[in-house]
């Protein structure tokens, strides 16, 4: 966990934005057999909301409903009973369609196009002129590592790599809503940590993203709600720290201490709580970030590689940088910003071993930071969020 | 269904909203429209073309009418694609000020929203910015091109165009090599022309229905429809652009083999004796127009009802055998007027109409077929015939010496030019001088055959009623994809185009009023109880069948025949825009309505 994204899901926990996205009620999905009769229930009365700007998670285990309700929400199935409102309109309103990204959870792209083809043709459904639908392909294939292979057709792509140009196409329409199905099955550990940082990226921006995953930890690294989903129903809702709070217990992470201070803090504990109910560790790195500090530390060595890679930084025109817009009309942009789309400030903790660079470009502020005064309190509250979930992850690996 | 409106405020705050997209207004009544939306110099241009095209088509002719007519309706159309821009344009030049696009029901609906808001347009209302336009057009037609191309690539990378073009160019080199023919330069031609394009609408419509099928129901099946469905495009342009991709496709293939039998007729017809060459474009590499004796149906009728009542005065029959008797009866009238006895004349007069005036100094053709009514006398033999043409004291005479012709087969005889008189009507007896009587079929046994127009546009029009065809079937694969897997959907269609070839068995069910043959044992027809269900529903499947199988291109350019404008305009509207249009509007409704995918991924 990087501070960039815990800043990002302070923010947006604070702030509560109110913007329905999506409404979900009492929704329920039977698929039946050719004579009508009921083969499975795959959701059953499911009520939910999204909110403008939230990272929304549907976690659950294989065949829980997960892909059954964002097929719902999009339109290309339709539900039982129940009801879906997206931006206010039914799933089969197709203008509406206009503001959603759509990585579905396997690559169904056309085999025969090559990368930069199929960028294109997606970017012609949105109507895109061509001088945009160029930059934004080049842009986009830039991202996700692709612009070494774009005459390749996407048929003869990796998993990985059909992974990553199915992202692209989710994002040419720089969507207010997007739905990402398993984004990250097939990737490698940079391929996973570059769309979590781009999760992060487009909900700093104001976007809303449905993430569906049974990978917790992608769930847990980026998402500010979730729903956990099993036998068609939602087993459990809520902000990531209404459901992994541990109101009974507290952590405290120092620097190395002499053993004299260690053992007078001790003492101290040892007068209110029994001895075997204090647990004293050394933090250790997870395993993603070693990875990746391992990896880093190649590339710098220059390696060479044939297959993707390694993205470069988030499309300017999903950061929020205008395409070819005169600067007059940028500042604009930025005054009319909704408040809760501004970047919070970077806090730099020592352990933090991913680029830096990167997340740097990614939370750069590109409006005077209204909440500078709160820096302090809010540095206090990331480290926090930061310890309970590395603790987390440390658990579950 | 919310459109967009573009919003415009004027100076003085006065808000007006334009929608955007297809103007049906501007459509239905152009000049009347823009006039009253103030675009003056476009309303005056529309009004003076339209007083240039009417007044032409009070001036010209039948086909020069029809090209007219094509030019108005692209005139509408460019003024439905073009109008609401124009306006937008205007409203922009008159000093108003373009406050952003947003969604509403109607343009009074888009201003009063803007007004609530103050006169401004709150940013979540905004509506994307429209695309530019293609060719200058600006409508969903990226999206549907963009299908289109897609359909075209998939052509080529899939190799289906290189192979199908290949087979085509095969089927009209080799062709020529295989057939047999008469000897006759004639023949040969007409024999080269039926087997090519027969060959080529076959082979192509077989891979329209292939690709048709599949194009629509892989992509559903492979989940590819599941991520353009997810975006702004609707189903019935998926749909339909797709259609539109596999038409270019056959457009570019059937111009690709029509070009090359073209060249090759020409190719081989530059080969020939000057003279023989000649003969040839006269009677098979030109455009005929054609007339045929009035039809006698009603006259056969009268005089079979006639026979009916006094012989049922005689001899009264049983209701089940009435209709036997009847028909009995009318065949025998039929072939009285069809016979020619021994030593008898037989002559016709037919009306050759407005032709007249263009037929003055050309000389005619009559193209004739006979039979002997006796089946073993066959075609070992030939009959002698004395013709004449013209009527006397009126008209030029023209008297054949005694010509010899072989029964169950097409003649041509050329006749001399001004034989009709001023009325145009053109007299023809036939002298039979033979020992046996000769029968002259009323529906195919004499027509005369007048010059009208050249081969090559006439060889383009006939090309064009066999992509009537092929529009029919992509329309039909497509229709079937919509709803069935791949392989389903092929044979469902090749099914339906199996049912089409049978039109005849079908037509010959309808015309006996039974399925079952006569059962000699209990001396009835059929099974009535399923007749009575069965009949008429095949007579229904017979005339939408017959409405696009009534054209017979092929049998027109090899017999020299003209296809006119008229006829072009006839199949595309019965075969494309009815027959089609009820096909493709099933298939497009069942695309929009179905769910598009399974919980489980790949179906």
């Amino acid at each position: 966990m990087t501070i960039a994204e815990t800043s990002h899901k302070s923010t947006i926990t604070d702030s509560q934005p109110s913007e329905t996205v999506i409404s979900v009620r009492g929704l329920t999905k039977v698929f039946k057999d050719f004579w009508g009769r009921p083969k499975a229930r795959a959701v059953d009365s499911v009520d939910f909301e999204v909110r403008r700007g939230e990272v929304f998670g549907l976690l659950g285990p294989n065949g829980s409903g997960k892909s059954t309700t964002v097929k719902l929400i999009l339109g290309l199935l339709y539900p039982t009973k129940g009801h879906i409102e997206v931006f206010g309109h039914s799933p089969r309103h197709v203008a509406t369609k206009a503001r959603i990204g759509y990585l579905p959870e396997e690559s169904y792209l056309y085999r025969y196009l090559n990368s930069h083809e199929t960028l294109d043709f997606f970017g012609n459904l949105f109507q895109l002129p061509k001088g945009d639908r160029e930059n934004r392909t080049e842009q986009l294939l830039e991202m996700v590592g692709l612009s070494q292979t774009r005459m390749r057709a996407v048929g003869e792509f990796s998993k990985g790599m059909q992974r990553r140009i199915g992202l692209a196409q989710a994002l040419i329409n720089d969507p207010d809503l997007i739905i990402l199905d398993e984004p990250t099955s097939g990737l490698d550990p940079i391929g996973c940590r570059e769309v979590k940082d781009l999760i992060v990226a487009l909900a700093r921006r104001g976007k809303t993203v449905i993430l569906s995953s049974h990978l917790l930890s992608d769930v847990e690294d980026v998402c500010d709600r979730v729903v956990i989903y099993y036998g068609g129903k939602i087993q459990a809702m809520g902000t990531l720290r209404e459901l992994l709070a541990n109101p009974d217990a507290v952590r405290i992470t120092t620097p190395a201490l002499p053993r004299e201070t260690m053992e007078r803090v001790l003492g101290i504990i040892r007068k209110d709580v029994a001895e075997d109910k204090v647990r004293i560790d050394t933090p250790t790195q997870n395993l993603e970030s070693y990875f990746l500090q391992v990896v880093q530390n190649a590339r710098r060595a220059a390696a060479e590689t044939s297959g993707a890679t390694s993205g470069a930084r988030v499309a300017a025109y999903l950061r929020g940088d205008s395409e070819g817009k005169p600067a007059t009309e940028k500042i604009l942009e930025r005054l009319t910003a909704p408040q809760s789309v501004s970047p919070q400030p970077v806090v730099a903790v020592p352990e933090e071993t991913v680029d830096q660079k990167k997340l740097s470009e990614l939370a750069k502020p590109s409006e005077p930071a209204p909440a500078a005064a709160r820096e302090p309190e809010q540095a206090a509250e990331i480290e926090k969020a930061n310890e309970k979930l590395s603790s987390l992850l440390r658990k579950s690996s | 269904m919310p459109r967009s409106f573009e919003i415009f405020k004027s100076a003085a705050g006065d808000l007006r909203a334009v929608k955007r997209g297809f103007s049906w207004p501007g459509f239905f009544f152009t000049w009347i429209w823009a006039l009253l939306a103030r675009l003056w110099l476009v309303g005056s241009g529309l009004f003076i073309l339209f007083l240039i095209l009417g007044l032409l088509q009070l001036a010209l002719s039948w086909e020069g009418t029809f090209v007219v007519s094509l030019a108005s309706l692209a005139i509408w159309i460019a003024v439905g694609l073009k109008g609401n821009s124009w306006k937008s344009r205007a409203l922009r030049e008159r000093g108003y000020l373009y406050l952003g696009t947003i969604e509403a029901r109607n343009p009074a609906d888009a201003v009063a929203k803007v007004n609530r808001a103050g006169g401004t347009i709150p940013t979540e209302w905004r509506v994307a910015p429209s695309s530019k336009a293609i060719f200058g057009i600006q409508l969903p037609a990226q999206r549907l091109l963009a299908v289109t191309a897609l359909t075209w690539k998939a052509a080529f990378r899939f190799r289906l165009f290189i192979v199908i073009a290949v087979l085509l160019l095969g089927a009209v080199v080799a062709l020529p090599i295989m057939i047999k023919d008469d000897g006759t330069a004639q023949g040969f031609t007409q024999i080269l022309i039926t087997y090519t394009l027969t060959a080529i609408a076959s082979l192509l419509g077989l891979s329209t229905l292939w690709l048709a099928c599949g194009t629509l129901a892989r992509d559903i099946e492979e989940c590819q429809i599941q991520v353009v469905a997810a975006k702004p495009i609707a189903r019935w342009q998926i749909w339909l652009g797709k259609w539109l991709g596999i038409m270019s496709l056959n457009a570019a293939l059937l111009a690709l083999a029509g070009g090359s039998v073209y060249a090759l007729l020409l190719w081989r017809a530059n080969r020939l004796p000057a003279e023989v060459q000649q003969v040839l474009r006269n009677e098979v590499l030109v455009a005929r127009g054609s007339v045929r004796p009035p039809g006698m149906n009603k006259e056969i009728d009268e005089e079979t009802d006639k026979l009916l009542r006094e012989r049922l005065a005689k001899n009264p029959v049983t209701t089940a055998d009435l209709k036997d008797v009847r028909k009995q009866i009318r065949e025998q009238v039929k072939g009285s007027l069809e016979v020619v006895p021994p030593g008898y004349l037989h002559r016709w007069e037919i009306d050759l109409g407005a032709a007249k005036n263009s037929l003055r100094d050309k000389p005619l053709q009559l193209r004739i077929k006979f039979n002997t009514g006796d089946p073993t006398m066959g075609s070992s033999r030939t009959f002698v015939g004395l013709w004449r043409a013209g009527i006397p004291q009126k008209t030029q005479l023209y008297e054949s010496q005694e010509i010899s012709l072989a029964p169950d087969t097409f003649h041509e005889l050329k006749i001399p030019p001004n034989l009709f008189d001023e009325n145009g009507v053109l007299r023809v007896e036939f002298a039979n001088v033979n020992d046996i009587p000769l029968l002259f079929p009323i529906d195919e046994g004499f027509e005369v055959l007048y010059p009208q127009g050249s081969f090559g546009p006439n060889f383009i029009r006939g090309l064009g009623i066999i992509f009537c065809w092929m529009g029919l079937l992509a329309a039909l694969g497509l229709a079937a994809a919509s709803f069935l897997s791949f392989p389903v959907a092929a044979f469902f269609a090749l099914g339906m185009l199996a049912v089409s070839f049978a039109s005849s068995t079908l037509a010959n069910a309808v015309s006996e009023g039974t399925i079952g043959g006569y059962n000699a044992e209990k001396g009835i027809h059929g099974n009535t109880p399923v007749d009575f269900v069965v009949i008429p529903v095949f007579r229904a499947v017979l005339s939408v069948i017959n409405l696009a199988k009534e054209f017979s291109p092929v049998e027109a350019l090899s017999t020299g025949r003209s296809i006119t404008w008229s006829q072009l305009g006839l199949a595309f509207t019965q075969i494309i825009l009815l027959l089609g249009g009820i096909i493709a509007l099933s298939g497009m409704a069942i695309l929009t309505r179905r769910e598009l995918a399974t919980a489980q991924g790949t179906q």
